[in-house]
């Protein structure tokens, strides 16, 4: 049984009212069924493809047949490249294949990283957002960046947790909440997700959604771990929604402390903040 | 003969001389989503498939979807 969001907290991103605010990637499972079974658990609605040269033969299995088949909208990526000539091309060919003018726009800096080349990526998004295309891009938890790429006319912004297939979880929270604080585009963590708890986590700090795919992928049961992303994508959002509680340095009681037995005077501490030496 | 390449690999140009008559060399489904074209790294959009030429030298490239994140 697929995780079901809460029908009352819908969201949109580039004009689609989603339920889910998982989007799930398709890479490095261990099998097309795995892969399969892990995005119908997860609840998701949304998953990425890539889009590569590859030898078109007639037996083979077109992923957009089975993806779209089975209802899934299809976010394509220009993972891979390194220039904004590159992804823009990669996206327009995306567009043709696929039918969509959504793009996750990645420019990257290096192998070794695989962190957004910022300079690069703005560029890329200006020309994207001219040809019509609505603007996804993967980018650093960089606040000024986040403002920047909105501003050139991204329809959201998604900020790394950590680097792609690193599972470090969020290394950031501040500046995941400074972007969310300031962006008028909806927030979706994208990248570095390791396990349930980092995806409560994004949802916790306000975030919209999050991008996720070896945190699955590469679990030892990727079904079973779909189905935990799926709920702590729930659990977190319904946390942020409920607001909580201050954080506080010292304890409070929980128990009322008027009226509790006490066998024998006990010798306490001051309270903290008053000092111990009196005068 | 005209050579161009396709996908980085040099390959006869195809005998009705179009991008798709080129798909259809290769079984490509014509009819179907999920592929696109660029010659010279400019998009050739479906509808222009049956038009397009292909000339001696040409860059083709064919994609479509894979497993990505």
């Amino acid at each position: 049984m697929s995780v079901k969001a809460d029908s009352d907290d819908r969201w949109e991103l580039a004009g689609l009212s989603l339920s889910s605010r998982l989007i799930m990637g398709t890479a490095r499972y261990p099998s097309r069924q795995a892969l399969l079974d892990s995005l119908a658990v997860s609840g998701a609605e949304m998953v990425t493809v890539a889009l590569r040269r590859v030898g078109v033969g007639a037996g083979d299995e077109n992923l957009y047949e089975v993806l779209s088949g089975a209802g899934y909208a299809l976010l394509p990526n220009t993972a891979g490249c390194f220039t904004a000539r590159d992804a823009v091309l990669t996206a327009e060919l995306a567009r043709e294949a696929l039918g969509t003018d959504l793009i996750k726009l990645e420019v990257i800096a290096d192998d070794a990283t695989l962190l957004p080349d910022g300079e690069n990526l703005l560029a890329a998004a200006r020309t994207l957002v001219d040809k019509g295309f609505k603007v996804l891009p993967y980018t650093n938890d960089d606040p000024i960046l986040a403002l920047k790429l909105e501003d050139v006319g991204c329809a959201a912004v998604m900020p790394l947790g950590a680097p792609i297939g690193s599972g470090l979880g969020i290394r950031n929270p501040h500046n995941i909440q400074l972007i969310k604080s300031r962006a008028g585009v909806p927030v979706i963590v994208d990248a570095g997700v390791g396990t349930a708890s980092d995806v409560a986590v994004a949802f916790e700090l306000g975030c919209d959604a999050v991008l996720l795919n070896s945190a699955v992928a590469r679990a030892q049961d990727p079904v079973r771990m779909a189905r935990a992303v799926g709920h702590a994508a729930v659990s977190g959002r319904e946390a942020f929604l409920a607001g909580r509680m201050p954080r506080k340095f010292y304890a409070e009681p929980t128990s009322p402390m008027a009226g509790r037995v006490e066998a024998a005077p006990a010798a306490r501490r001051p309270p903290a903040g008053e000092g111990g030496g009196g005068a | 003969m005209r050579t161009i390449t396709v996908n980085g690999e040099a390959r006869a140009a195809p005998g009705g001389g179009t991008v798709a008559a080129l798909l259809t060399e290769m079984g490509v489904p014509i009819d179907r989503r999920g592929v696109a074209v660029a010659v010279n790294g400019e998009i050739v959009s479906r509808e222009r498939w049956g038009s397009a030429r292909l000339d001696e030298g040409d860059r083709v490239d064919l994609v479509r979807p894979v497993q990505g994140g």
